[in-house]
Protein backbone atom coordinates (compact mmCIF):
# COMPACT_ATOMS: atom_id res chain seq x y z
CA UNK A 1 0.00 0.00 0.00
CA UNK A 2 1.09 3.57 -0.54
CA UNK A 3 2.23 5.38 2.56
CA UNK A 4 0.03 7.65 4.66
CA UNK A 5 1.78 10.91 3.78
CA UNK A 6 1.04 10.39 0.11
CA UNK A 7 -2.66 9.96 0.90
CA UNK A 8 -2.61 13.21 2.92
CA UNK A 9 -1.01 14.95 -0.05
CA UNK A 10 -3.61 13.62 -2.51
CA UNK A 11 -6.48 14.73 -0.27
CA UNK A 12 -4.95 18.19 0.31
CA UNK A 13 -4.37 18.72 -3.41
CA UNK A 14 -7.80 17.52 -4.50
CA UNK A 15 -9.37 19.84 -1.93
CA UNK A 16 -7.14 22.75 -2.94
CA UNK A 17 -7.63 22.27 -6.70
CA UNK A 18 -11.43 22.13 -6.46
CA UNK A 19 -11.79 24.51 -3.50
CA UNK A 20 -9.51 27.02 -5.18
CA UNK A 21 -12.00 27.30 -8.03
CA UNK A 22 -15.23 27.17 -6.04
CA UNK A 23 -14.56 28.98 -2.75
CA UNK A 24 -15.57 32.65 -2.58
CA UNK A 25 -12.66 35.11 -2.92
CA UNK A 26 -12.34 38.82 -2.10
CA UNK A 27 -13.32 41.00 -5.05
CA UNK A 28 -10.37 43.30 -5.85
CA UNK A 29 -9.76 45.64 -8.80
CA UNK A 30 -7.25 44.48 -11.46
CA UNK A 31 -6.84 41.09 -9.78
CA UNK A 32 -10.53 40.14 -9.88
CA UNK A 33 -10.96 36.37 -10.24
CA UNK A 34 -7.26 35.91 -11.05
CA UNK A 35 -6.67 36.14 -7.28
CA UNK A 36 -7.36 32.38 -7.38
CA UNK A 37 -3.88 31.99 -8.84
CA UNK A 38 -2.73 32.39 -5.23
CA UNK A 39 -3.73 28.72 -4.79
CA UNK A 40 -1.75 27.51 -7.82
CA UNK A 41 1.14 29.86 -8.56
CA UNK A 42 2.36 30.66 -5.04
CA UNK A 43 2.53 27.01 -3.79
CA UNK A 44 5.00 26.33 -6.63
CA UNK A 45 7.46 28.83 -5.11
CA UNK A 46 6.80 27.71 -1.52
CA UNK A 47 7.30 24.14 -2.68
CA UNK A 48 10.47 25.01 -4.58
CA UNK A 49 12.01 26.78 -1.59
CA UNK A 50 11.24 23.92 0.79
CA UNK A 51 12.50 21.30 -1.67
CA UNK A 52 15.72 23.29 -2.11
CA UNK A 53 16.03 23.51 1.69
CA UNK A 54 15.79 19.71 1.91
CA UNK A 55 18.39 19.50 -0.86
CA UNK A 56 20.75 21.80 1.07
CA UNK A 57 20.22 19.80 4.30
CA UNK A 58 21.21 16.59 2.49
CA UNK A 59 24.23 18.39 1.03
CA UNK A 60 25.35 19.25 4.60
CA UNK A 61 24.68 15.66 5.67
CA UNK A 62 26.78 14.40 2.78
CA UNK A 63 29.67 16.68 3.67
CA UNK A 64 29.67 15.50 7.29
CA UNK A 65 29.14 11.74 6.69
CA UNK A 66 30.35 11.21 3.09
CA UNK A 67 27.40 8.92 2.39
CA UNK A 68 26.78 8.76 -1.41
CA UNK A 69 23.07 8.19 -0.76
CA UNK A 70 22.81 11.69 0.71
CA UNK A 71 24.41 13.11 -2.44
CA UNK A 72 21.83 11.34 -4.60
CA UNK A 73 18.96 12.69 -2.47
CA UNK A 74 20.39 16.21 -2.49
CA UNK A 75 20.64 16.17 -6.30
CA UNK A 76 17.14 14.78 -6.86
CA UNK A 77 15.49 17.24 -4.46
CA UNK A 78 17.30 20.12 -6.18
CA UNK A 79 16.02 18.90 -9.56
CA UNK A 80 12.43 18.66 -8.40
CA UNK A 81 12.84 22.14 -6.88
CA UNK A 82 14.04 23.49 -10.24
CA UNK A 83 11.06 21.82 -11.93
CA UNK A 84 8.68 23.59 -9.51
CA UNK A 85 10.53 26.85 -10.10
CA UNK A 86 10.05 26.58 -13.87
CA UNK A 87 6.33 25.97 -13.33
CA UNK A 88 6.26 28.95 -10.93
CA UNK A 89 7.92 31.19 -13.52
CA UNK A 90 5.53 30.16 -16.32
CA UNK A 91 2.40 30.52 -14.17
CA UNK A 92 3.68 33.84 -12.84
CA UNK A 93 4.21 35.12 -16.39
CA UNK A 94 0.66 34.19 -17.40
CA UNK A 95 -0.65 35.94 -14.29
CA UNK A 96 1.52 39.01 -14.94
CA UNK A 97 0.28 39.27 -18.55
CA UNK A 98 -3.30 39.45 -17.30
CA UNK A 99 -2.79 41.87 -14.41
CA UNK A 100 0.31 43.95 -15.15
CA UNK A 101 -0.16 43.75 -18.93
CA UNK A 102 3.14 42.12 -19.80
CA UNK A 103 4.76 38.71 -19.43
CA UNK A 104 7.91 40.12 -17.90
CA UNK A 105 8.91 43.42 -16.32
CA UNK A 106 12.30 44.30 -14.92
CA UNK A 107 10.86 44.03 -11.45
CA UNK A 108 13.34 43.18 -8.65
CA UNK A 109 11.25 40.18 -7.56
CA UNK A 110 11.08 38.76 -11.07
CA UNK A 111 14.72 39.33 -11.91
CA UNK A 112 15.82 37.91 -8.54
CA UNK A 113 13.72 34.81 -9.14
CA UNK A 114 15.31 34.46 -12.59
CA UNK A 115 18.82 34.78 -11.13
CA UNK A 116 17.90 32.27 -8.44
CA UNK A 117 16.78 29.82 -11.12
CA UNK A 118 20.04 30.37 -13.02
CA UNK A 119 22.03 29.61 -9.87
CA UNK A 120 20.32 26.23 -9.60
CA UNK A 121 20.58 25.54 -13.34
CA UNK A 122 24.31 26.12 -12.92
CA UNK A 123 24.18 23.47 -10.16
CA UNK A 124 22.84 20.95 -12.70
CA UNK A 125 25.50 21.94 -15.21
CA UNK A 126 28.19 21.63 -12.55
CA UNK A 127 27.03 18.13 -11.64
CA UNK A 128 26.96 16.90 -15.21
CA UNK A 129 30.39 18.37 -16.00
CA UNK A 130 32.37 16.41 -13.38
CA UNK A 131 33.09 12.79 -14.27
CA UNK A 132 34.51 11.53 -10.99
CA UNK A 133 31.58 10.55 -8.72
CA UNK A 134 33.21 11.46 -5.43
CA UNK A 135 34.52 14.79 -6.66
CA UNK A 136 31.14 15.58 -8.24
CA UNK A 137 29.36 14.86 -4.96
CA UNK A 138 31.71 16.98 -2.88
CA UNK A 139 31.92 19.99 -5.21
CA UNK A 140 28.17 20.09 -5.85
CA UNK A 141 27.38 19.72 -2.14
CA UNK A 142 29.56 22.74 -1.30
CA UNK A 143 27.97 24.70 -4.16
CA UNK A 144 24.51 23.72 -2.93
CA UNK A 145 25.19 24.84 0.65
CA UNK A 146 26.28 28.27 -0.60
CA UNK A 147 23.56 28.70 -3.23
CA UNK A 148 20.57 28.12 -0.93
CA UNK A 149 21.15 31.17 1.31
CA UNK A 150 21.91 33.29 -1.77
CA UNK A 151 18.67 32.11 -3.35
CA UNK A 152 16.74 33.06 -0.18
CA UNK A 153 18.32 36.50 -0.02
CA UNK A 154 17.60 37.10 -3.71
CA UNK A 155 13.98 36.04 -3.59
CA UNK A 156 12.87 37.01 -0.07
CA UNK A 157 15.12 39.83 1.12
CA UNK A 158 16.34 42.02 -1.76
CA UNK A 159 12.92 42.60 -3.42
CA UNK A 160 11.56 43.79 -0.07
CA UNK A 161 14.18 46.53 0.15
CA UNK A 162 13.22 48.28 -3.10
CA UNK A 163 10.07 49.12 -5.05
CA UNK A 164 8.34 46.13 -6.54
CA UNK A 165 5.10 45.36 -8.31
CA UNK A 166 4.94 41.91 -6.82
CA UNK A 167 2.62 41.51 -3.80
CA UNK A 168 4.39 41.28 -0.45
CA UNK A 169 7.40 43.31 -1.63
CA UNK A 170 8.66 46.88 -1.56
CA UNK A 171 5.84 48.20 0.61
CA UNK A 172 3.25 46.35 -1.46
CA UNK A 173 0.74 44.45 0.66
CA UNK A 174 0.84 40.66 0.52
CA UNK A 175 -2.33 38.65 0.14
CA UNK A 176 -2.64 38.23 3.91
CA UNK A 177 -3.94 41.83 3.99
CA UNK A 178 -6.97 40.92 1.86
CA UNK A 179 -7.62 37.77 3.80
CA UNK A 180 -9.90 39.29 6.43
CA UNK A 181 -11.77 36.11 7.36
CA UNK A 182 -9.00 33.60 6.60
CA UNK A 183 -10.90 32.20 3.64
CA UNK A 184 -7.83 32.42 1.41
CA UNK A 185 -5.71 30.64 4.00
CA UNK A 186 -8.18 27.74 4.24
CA UNK A 187 -7.35 26.75 0.67
CA UNK A 188 -3.83 28.19 0.43
CA UNK A 189 -2.18 26.18 3.20
CA UNK A 190 -3.58 22.80 2.08
CA UNK A 191 -2.40 23.70 -1.44
CA UNK A 192 1.14 24.36 -0.17
CA UNK A 193 1.19 21.13 1.86
CA UNK A 194 -0.28 19.14 -1.03
CA UNK A 195 2.17 20.40 -3.65
CA UNK A 196 5.07 19.95 -1.25
CA UNK A 197 4.08 16.32 -0.66
CA UNK A 198 3.68 15.86 -4.42
CA UNK A 199 7.26 17.13 -4.83
CA UNK A 200 8.47 14.70 -2.17
CA UNK A 201 6.64 11.88 -3.92
CA UNK A 202 8.19 12.69 -7.32
CA UNK A 203 11.62 12.95 -5.65
CA UNK A 204 11.10 9.65 -3.79
CA UNK A 205 10.21 7.79 -7.01
CA UNK A 206 13.22 9.26 -8.81
CA UNK A 207 15.56 8.30 -5.95
CA UNK A 208 14.25 4.72 -5.94
CA UNK A 209 14.70 4.38 -9.72
CA UNK A 210 18.25 5.79 -9.49
CA UNK A 211 19.11 3.32 -6.73
CA UNK A 212 17.80 0.44 -8.86
CA UNK A 213 19.93 1.70 -11.74
CA UNK A 214 23.03 1.77 -9.53
CA UNK A 215 22.37 -1.79 -8.37
CA UNK A 216 21.97 -2.91 -11.98
CA UNK A 217 25.25 -1.37 -13.10
CA UNK A 218 27.01 -2.94 -10.10
CA UNK A 219 25.85 -6.39 -11.13
CA UNK A 220 26.95 -6.06 -14.73
CA UNK B 1 2.59 31.21 -27.82
CA UNK B 2 -0.67 30.42 -29.66
CA UNK B 3 -1.79 28.34 -26.73
CA UNK B 4 -0.92 31.13 -24.32
CA UNK B 5 -2.97 33.62 -26.35
CA UNK B 6 -5.97 31.30 -26.37
CA UNK B 7 -5.56 30.75 -22.65
CA UNK B 8 -5.45 34.47 -22.04
CA UNK B 9 -8.53 35.14 -24.12
CA UNK B 10 -10.33 32.43 -22.20
CA UNK B 11 -9.27 33.95 -18.93
CA UNK B 12 -10.30 37.44 -20.00
CA UNK B 13 -13.77 36.31 -21.02
CA UNK B 14 -13.99 34.34 -17.80
CA UNK B 15 -13.22 37.38 -15.67
CA UNK B 16 -15.85 39.40 -17.53
CA UNK B 17 -18.53 36.86 -16.71
CA UNK B 18 -17.28 36.31 -13.13
CA UNK B 19 -16.23 32.70 -13.44
CA UNK B 20 -17.82 31.05 -10.43
CA UNK B 21 -21.28 32.54 -11.00
CA UNK B 22 -21.57 31.27 -14.57
CA UNK B 23 -23.71 28.27 -15.32
CA UNK B 24 -21.97 24.92 -15.89
CA UNK B 25 -18.83 26.22 -14.20
CA UNK B 26 -18.81 22.96 -12.27
CA UNK B 27 -17.94 21.07 -15.48
CA UNK B 28 -14.29 22.20 -15.80
CA UNK B 29 -13.97 21.86 -12.02
CA UNK B 30 -14.94 18.20 -12.28
CA UNK B 31 -12.69 17.79 -15.33
CA UNK B 32 -9.71 19.17 -13.40
CA UNK B 33 -10.50 16.81 -10.52
CA UNK B 34 -10.72 13.83 -12.92
CA UNK B 35 -7.41 14.71 -14.60
CA UNK B 36 -5.73 15.09 -11.21
CA UNK B 37 -7.12 11.75 -10.01
CA UNK B 38 -5.86 10.18 -13.24
CA UNK B 39 -2.35 11.51 -12.63
CA UNK B 40 -2.47 10.24 -9.03
CA UNK B 41 -3.57 6.77 -10.16
CA UNK B 42 -0.68 6.73 -12.64
CA UNK B 43 1.78 7.76 -9.92
CA UNK B 44 0.48 5.04 -7.60
CA UNK B 45 0.92 2.43 -10.34
CA UNK B 46 4.46 3.72 -10.96
CA UNK B 47 5.10 3.45 -7.23
CA UNK B 48 3.97 -0.20 -7.23
CA UNK B 49 6.01 -1.10 -10.31
CA UNK B 50 9.15 0.29 -8.68
CA UNK B 51 8.34 -1.61 -5.49
CA UNK B 52 8.10 -4.86 -7.46
CA UNK B 53 11.50 -4.18 -9.05
CA UNK B 54 12.96 -3.45 -5.61
CA UNK B 55 11.61 -6.73 -4.20
CA UNK B 56 13.11 -8.71 -7.10
CA UNK B 57 16.62 -7.51 -6.29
Amino acid sequence: MITWWKIIGIICLLYALVGGLLMPVPDLPILEQSIRNLYYHVPMWFGMTLLLLVSAVYAVKFLSKQNPEHDLMSAVFANVGIFYGVLGLITGMIWAKNTWGTFWTNDPKLNSAAIGMLIYLAYSVLRSSIEDEEKKARVSAVYNVFSFPIFCVLVFVLPRLTDSLHPGNGGNPGFNQYDLDSRLRMVFYPAVIGWLIMGFWIAELTIRIKKLQFKQTDQL
Amino acid sequence: MMLLNILMQMQQSATLADASDTHKFFVPVIVIAVIFIGIVVYMISLDRKIKKLEEKK
